[in-house]
């Protein structure tokens, strides 16, 4: 069994504009000490997903409206976002990192204020002891001087060491499960590869499953066991890391793959291929495959029929598409 | 996302798509926020009907403002005067709907002036920079200092009552926020990379500025012009109510107030009209500056 | 934080500074010879041009302006603040007489506002939505546009006139009766603190809604803490700081609302003081009030400039 398993989990955002489907029917799970990417251009929906897993929507304008979360034996969408229930499993059993280093920390309070904090309440630590515990981690997730950093406040900090700090918040606790919400996007490419190493050390020396949401699949590619590919609100595509990157199904997938660049690859071996158009307006969508209006291999029945449902094609590789498509990119 | 139609080797139904996906212009978007709620149309309404109330006031008032009739002095409510009549017989109905006029006057020509004044004096501040900057914003705020009706009555003390020294007077206390905020659009203006990039291309600064400042100043400026406009129509009420603004007998809501004020025990109506009459021009001002903040404020998109 | 105070006790200096520039120089570049500050108009008609320009002397009228102004810092230093005309008394005295009452009622209107705005908001915030923030919001959004001399008169007319709970009008110090006083400060003192307490809720409210769309308060749910700890921790002091600045403008507000408060009440502040003299061309009174409650009004803010430092470590490392 799975340690958290998503089924068909739906969630809408209410604008003046219509009713966006920003999560559709999204079935996820991770088993434990994996780590899991998940793959889509931003707006796809894949930092929803996540963010309803802990029922971090804001609601109104968002909505979870169906599905389940499955943690654990239960289904956490029975619990209210203000419940009990929830405050335990957030940051204790499943913590998060957020997209934004300089804005998800409290600026007005003090590191060492915001490191202890979820130890005193979940570990129920006195503060001395959850202090001595912070310095620990912030020498752990590579922050020097830890100990007179405690005092400092986040605006004093770079991008990358205040990312850092908030893996050493999230990991406080030594939860089940941490969910990276494109945890680098916003450090530089040095900052970015020490961020993740440092990630993968830490979820190792916790025995703690991963889920890495990202848009670049070089960061999946190195670090992800297993991948799901989500676009327009769904999961695409979805497999072990070797399945997708070398039999990649889907013609989106497909079309990610030829958008990334080697290194030591010349122009003249390979030309990058972008994908042509844009990602669909996620208002009022046709019931059709959203891919449909940027994909080369698009049959008759794309046109006619909803959207297909993921279907097994062999090994834990699973595909949304009408066409088999067999040749490799 | 439709434009690549030709390239696709399959025909794709793509007018599906163009058709589910609409494109919102951003004026439909500002009115449909404006009109989402009831407050800023209710604000809108008043004002208008208030303008239309000081435009017509001939045709609207039953008599005229500042007709006595002594005989007839201290009427209660009737069918011949709706809201009595003061100590000199004067039809209370009448000089609230006169009292518009002065109210939306001082209202508007001291946020005009102070306006421009404010902007002007935030331009220069913001592009110069340096020492003029310092000296331009510490004069602000040496004026924020002032209460308003304070720098009001020194004024009048030195120039006497009357209209146009009420509007100087309010017009100087109501400079420092224009010119705040027109210093700040201007200051971030200024750091933007692509007015930058222009500099470096050789492109004349200070058009290129003013093609940014404009779009970029309008929408808060609006708004604080709105809301403004309420806080000085009660200022000058204010001074009416003391006897040290317009001079009578232009009929002002805050005078009639300070008239009625003597005779509140025996017709209360007489002190209470006029204050409700400021409340409405007060509230649709704030209501309507409270709806284009929100529809001009793109902090705010998405939320609703 | 060392750094930060003493530029902003220098900033503080140079806006007093300027203020009373800018009272010195009303009185001077506005038409009119500036002997009728002394002198009344009669008085001056009947006197030869010898006769007045001795006077020009003795008053040091002759100097240039920056001379005529240091004279005028110079004897503000020592005190001195000009004569009353009308009340034929050193204005100091005026002063010293008629202040306490004001500040008095001012300080209660100013806390009142204060804790009660904040509390409203933030109240508001959290129950963003039910009919308890509808009632409130739209009580703030009314208080706001309600005169506040207009308000004193409803109040004397519904508590005094007609239930007879309060005494009409009046000023007794709390040292004299207490009881009496307090009783007859209820209505000012509500008045007063109206128009800050609406306005507050509404920026507390707005600044509350704001802060809890932060990433930051996403961070706080995400480690799991209660509703309770996150709104006592990380949301108000977030919100208080843009409330924070406009304290300095409550008190500019409260200073202008007394002027008119204590006409409808009868009140011998030095609000009624400057609507007295200004019927009175009493100037130097005019003067002496609006140059001290602007220079109050910049204390306030300096000491509101320098807490901020305390809520926002942004600006104390700064």
């Amino acid at each position: 069994m799975s340690l958290l398993s998503i089924e068909n989990l739906k969630t809408y955002f209410h604008t003046y504009r219509g009713l966006v489907k920003a999560v559709d029917g999204v079935s996820f799970n991770v088993d434990e000490k994996e780590i899991v990417g998940l793959v889509g251009e931003s707006g796809c929906g894949k930092s929803v997903s996540m963010l309803s897993v802990l029922q971090l929507i804001s609601s109104p304008p968002g909505e979870i409206v169906g599905g389940k979360v499955m943690f654990e034996g239960q289904d956490l969408l029975k619990y209210r976002s203000k419940s009990n229930m929830m405050n335990s499993i957030r940051g204790a059993k499943i913590a998060m990192i957020f997209q934004e280093p300089m804005t998800s920390l409290n600026p007005v309070l003090t590191i060492g204020r915001q490191l202890t904090e979820s130890m005193e309440v979940h570990l129920k630590m006195t503060p001395q002891m959850a202090r001595e515990r912070a310095v620990e981690l912030l020498r752990l997730v590579g922050i020097p001087d830890a100990k007179r950093r405690l005092d400092a406040y986040p605006h004093q900090f770079s991008g990358g060491m205040r990312q850092r700090m908030m893996i050493g918040i999230a990991l406080s606790c030594n939860p089940k499960i941490l969910i990276a919400d494109e945890p680098t996007t916003a450090v530089d490419v040095t900052t970015q590869a020490q961020l993740l190493e440092l990630m993968r050390d830490m979820v190792d020396r916790f025995n703690t499953a991963l889920i890495i949401v990202t848009h670049n699949l070089g960061v999946v590619a190195r670090y992800a066991e297993r991948i799901y590919v989500m676009y327009s609100g769904r999961i695409v595509e979805s497999g072990l890391a070797d399945e997708i990157f070398l039999e990649p199904r889907h013609p989106y997938t497909i079309g990610l793959l030829k958008c990334v660049p080697q290194l030591g690859e010349t122009r003249q071996e390979r030309r990058l291929e972008p994908i042509k158009g844009l990602p669909p307006n996620l208002i009022n969508m046709p019931p059709n495959c959203a891919f449909l209006p940027r994909c080369n291999y698009a049959i008759d029945r794309c046109n006619l029929e909803p959207w297909p449902s993921l279907k097994h094609v062999g090994g834990r590789h699973y595909v949304a598409c009408f066409r088999e498509i067999l040749e490799k990119s | 996302m439709t434009n690549n139609a030709n390239n696709n080797p399959q025909p794709v139904d793509i007018a599906k798509w163009s058709e589910t996906a609409p494109r919102y212009s951003e004026t439909k978007r500002m009115i449909s926020v404006f009109i989402g709620r009831p407050l800023p149309v209710i604000g809108l309404v008043i004002i208008v009907l208030l303008i239309l109330v000081a435009i017509f006031a001939p045709l609207l008032a039953p008599y005229p403002p500042n007709q006595m009739d002594i005989p007839n002095k201290l009427q209660q409510p009737s069918s011949e005067h709706w809201l009595g009549t003061d100590s000199l017989g004067r039809d209370t109905l009448s000089r609230i709907i006169y009292g518009s006029r002065t109210s939306l006057i001082i209202g508007i020509s001291v946020m005009a002036i102070s306006s421009i004044t404010g902007t002007v004096l935030g331009l220069v501040a913001a592009y110069f920079g340096g020492a003029i900057y310092h000296i331009i914003m510490r004069f602000m705020d040496a004026l924020m200092a002032f209460p308003m009706l304070l720098l009001a009555l020194l004024v009048a003390s030195l120039l006497g009552a009357g209209m146009l020294n009420i509007i100087i007077a309010l017009g100087i206390g109501m400079i420092a926020a224009p010119c705040r905020l027109m210093c700040g659009v201007v200051m971030s203006v200024k750091q933007n990379d692509y007015v930058l990039s222009a500099r470096a291309m050789g492109m004349s600064n200070l058009r290129l500025m003013f093609q940014e400042i404009l779009p970029n100043a309008f929408p808060p400026l609006l708004v604080m012009i709105t809301i403004s406009i309420g806080a000085v129509i009660l200022a000058e009420a204010g001074l009416s109510f003391l006897g040290i603004g317009i001079t009578p007998p232009t009929a002002t809501w805050g005078g009639m107030v300070n008239d009625g004020y003597k005779f509140i025990t025996t017709h209360p109506v007489l002190a209470i009209s006029p204050g409700v009459a400021i409340m409405l021009i007060v509230f649709g001002f704030n209501m309507l500056g409270d709806g284009l903040r929100d529809a001009l404020d793109p902090k705010l998109r998405g939320v609703i | 934080m060392t750094s930060y105070i003493i530029r902003r006790l220098f900033m503080g200096v140079v806006v007093i500074f300027i203020v009373t520039v800018i009272v010195f120089l009303f009185i001077r570049l506005l038409p009119g010879d500036p002997l009728t500050i002394y002198l009344n108009k009669t008085d001056m008609q009947q006197l030869t041009e010898e006769q007045l320009q001795e006077l020009r002397v003795k008053f040091g009228l002759e100097k240039s302006l920056p001379m005529q102004y240091i004279d005028w810092m110079a004897g503000l230093f020592k005190g001195d603040m000009g004569q009353s005309i009308y009340y034929d008394i050193d204005v100091r005295i005026l002063m010293t007489e008629r202040m306490p009452v004001t500040l008095y009622l001012g300080a209660l209107a100013f806390v009142i506002s204060g804790v009660l705005g904040i509390a409203f908001g933030v109240i508001c915030a959290l129950k963003r939505g039910t009919w308890l923030d509808t009632l409130v919001t739209l009580l703030a959004n009314i208080g706001v546009t309600m005169p506040s001399f207009w308000v004193g008169i409803i109040l004397i007319y519904i508590l005094s006139v007609k239930a007879g709970w309060l005494p009409v009008s009046g000023y007794i110090s709390p040292f004299e009766d207490f009881w009496e006083s307090t009783r007859r400060i209820i209505m000012p003192v509500t008045c007063l603190a109206l128009f800050p307490v609406a306005s507050l809720t509404r920026l507390t409210r707005s600044s509350m809604l704001e802060v809890i769309q932060q990433d930051y308060i996403r961070t706080a749910w995400s480690k799991g803490l209660k509703e309770r700890l996150i709104v006592s921790r990380h949301t108000i002091k977030n919100a208080l700081i843009p409330v924070i600045t406009v304290i300095g403008v409550q008190v500019a507000f409260i200073f202008g609302g007394s002027v008119l408060i204590e006409s409808v009440f009868n009140i011998n502040g030095i609000g009624r003081l400057a609507t007295q003299a200004v019927q009175n061309q009493d100037y130097q009174v005019v003067q002496a009030i609006t140059l001290i409650m602007a220079i109050m009004v910049v204390i306030a803010n300096l000491i509101v400039d320098i807490s901020y430092g305390w809520l926002d470590p942004r600006i104390r490392y700064e």
